[in-house]
């Protein structure tokens, strides 16, 4: 099934499957840097422990409806107040517990559970999601991983990890892919080059964006983003029990307080 | 453009009908190479993205004259279009950690390994297998450098085929080393000769006078394709090629898609974003 012609989508968007509304306290960020907002309030999520698979119904997702045909992102409205760039995703596979201080590779509730969304793993990223603050020392990570062949053993590229910007709850770090790859299926390990100096708590998330929307340079000033009208239209399928969540580059030190709707159209 | 026949039709192929295969691509450029910290930009330096790490995996240096693909290391690795359909670039999002202008190019031809010091001509060569013949219009010739060469001001030409097949033409001599031209990842175009407007083969480049380092670096011949400014860090900026210009952009078979960065800053960025195609 596609969305054949204008009218149909005419008829589809003004008449959405499903509408979410959904909202999220301004959180500690860096400017120009990835931060993830799943344990931001409200409909905060859980840092997780062991490797779970996060779905539709996990505290913290947006709990979409699933759908009988092919449910996708129409459009959004929403204000911000700070500038920044949104992208939502499917939260894929998620653990916690690990160490900013062990410099040892890490096998603490690895290796990530297995994809049950997107398992090819192609356009699947992986990222450090800090849950309590590491330490102040930057250093080095890399982590073990499995790519899209898939083979096992694949070691991302060390990026930076700890002090100012790499280090604080919410930040999500991603792992550079090692040459000729694309994407993740799962990770292994993780091995922090030296210790940060203080353990914190983060954790491996698997996610795949699937939508991502410029926010304004004009704080709390509304915007609409709608497929047709300035999106190209691109309309991402929201596959059944995809845990939908966002992640935030800001343009400050806040995100700012978020507040919208996301229209589901389905085929 | 014939094969998009109006919003419904892009509309239909953009919802996986009509054979449209809809492709969206999230890239993430960090600001490392070889697993160190990439070199300082320097505002309003064409800065190479080509090597820094990320999603997709980085590039290297090419070693020996090669038409880079998709498929290379480097490339955003989108995939060909099928069933003699063509590909078309709707829209592009980004953001980055610091302000400049993200530019998306096809990368036709690389090579890399050539000396700072050497003042003699150095040998390119190959041949393009994308935007070829009168389609070379609006093919440029950048200089890449790999590895820093020398602090010693000089200038550098190549001799070229124009797009019209006009062999042995010099481009104007432009400067080269020194500083804010001669780090790594630093891009130098090079200024087609009077009444020049494509290149379709690059035969050799030339350094007047040694930079005084040997420093690792390149020609590349690419096509630019879209240009998005990130003129803020953190916010980000959209094209939407449906509704503004330039119309569409084709994106040809194997097309190895690329990017450069122009900076506001010393400072090396992170860079997200996204592409979403069609095919028709």
């Amino acid at each position: 099934m596609a969305i054949t012609d204008y009218a149909t989508y005419k008829a589809d968007a003004v008449a959405p499957y499903n509408s979410l509304s959904w909202s999220k306290d301004s959180l500690a960020t860096i400017a120009g840097r990835l931060s993830s907002l799943w344990l931001t309030a409200p409909f905060a999520g859980a840092a997780p422990t062991t490797a779970a698979v996060p779905t539709s119904a996990t505290t913290g997702a947006w709990r979409q409806l699933n759908s009988s045909g092919v449910q996708r992102i129409a459009s959004i409205e929403a204000s911000c107040a700070q500038g920044g760039y949104l992208i939502i995703a499917d939260r894929l596979s998620h653990q916690g517990g690990l160490s900013g201080t062990v410099i040892t590779a890490q096998t603490t509730n690895l290796g990530t559970a297995a994809l049950t969304r997107y398992t090819s793993g192609i356009g699947v990223m992986a990222g450090l999601e800090i849950y309590s603050a590491v330490g102040t020392t930057g250093t080095t990570v890399t982590a073990s991983y499995t790519n899209t062949t898939p083979t096992s053993g694949r070691t991302s590229i060390a990026t930076t990890f700890g002090g100012t910007g790499f280090r604080e709850a919410g930040r999500m770090i991603l792992l550079p892919l090692q040459q000729g790859d694309d994407g993740v299926t799962a990770v292994a390990s993780v091995t922090v080059l030296a210790s940060t100096v203080t353990a914190g708590n983060f954790g491996v998330t698997l996610f795949k964006p699937l939508l991502a929307i410029p926010i304004p340079f004009n704080p709390g000033q509304q915007f609409v983003y709608d497929a047709v009208l300035n999106m190209s239209t691109l309309m991402p399928q929201v596959v059944n029990n995809a845990c939908l969540f966002t992640l935030f580059v800001a343009n400050t030190s806040a995100s700012g307080v978020f507040q919208g709707v996301v229209n589901f159209i389905e085929e | 453009m014939a094969a998009l026949t109006n919003l419904s039709d892009i509309l239909n192929r953009s919802t996986g009908g009509n054979s449209g295969t809809p492709e969206t691509i999230f890239f993430y450029k960090d600001s490392r190479v070889d697993a160190a910290a990439a070199v300082a930009t320097i505002a309003g330096r064409l800065t190479s993205l080509w090597q820094y790490e990320g999603y997709p995996a980085g590039g290297a240096a090419p070693g020996a004259v090669a038409v880079p693909v998709n498929t290379t290391d480097g490339a955003l690795k989108q995939t060909d279009p099928g069933g003699g359909r063509e590909k078309w670039l709707l829209g592009i999002t980004g953001s980055a950690s610091v302000a400049g202008t993200l530019i998306l190019y096809d990368r036709l031809l690389h090579i890399s390994g050539l000396n700072a010091t050497t003042i003699t001509a150095q040998t390119v060569g190959g041949t393009l297998t994308r935007y070829t013949g009168t389609e070379s219009v609006g093919n440029q010739i950048w200089v890449e450098v790999y590895t820093q060469i020398g602090a010693t001001s000089t200038t550098i030409t190549a001799s070229y085929t124009d797009q019209d097949g006009n062999t042995g033409q010099t481009t104007t001599a432009t400067a080269f080393g020194n500083t804010g031209l001669r780090e790594a990842q630093r891009i130098i175009p090079l200024p087609l000769a009077s009444g020049d407007s494509g290149v379709r083969a690059v035969a050799s480049v030339t350094v007047l006078a040694t930079t005084g380092t040997a420093g690792d670096f390149g020609v590349s011949i690419v096509r630019p394709l879209a240009v998005i400014p990130l003129g803020v860090p953190g916010v980000g900026s959209i094209r939407d090629f449906i509704a503004g210009l330039p119309s569409i952009p084709e994106v040809l078979t194997d097309a190895c898609l690329a990017f450069a960065w122009l900076p506001n800053s010393t400072t090396a960025p992170q860079v997200m974003g996204s592409l979403h195609f069609v095919e028709a």
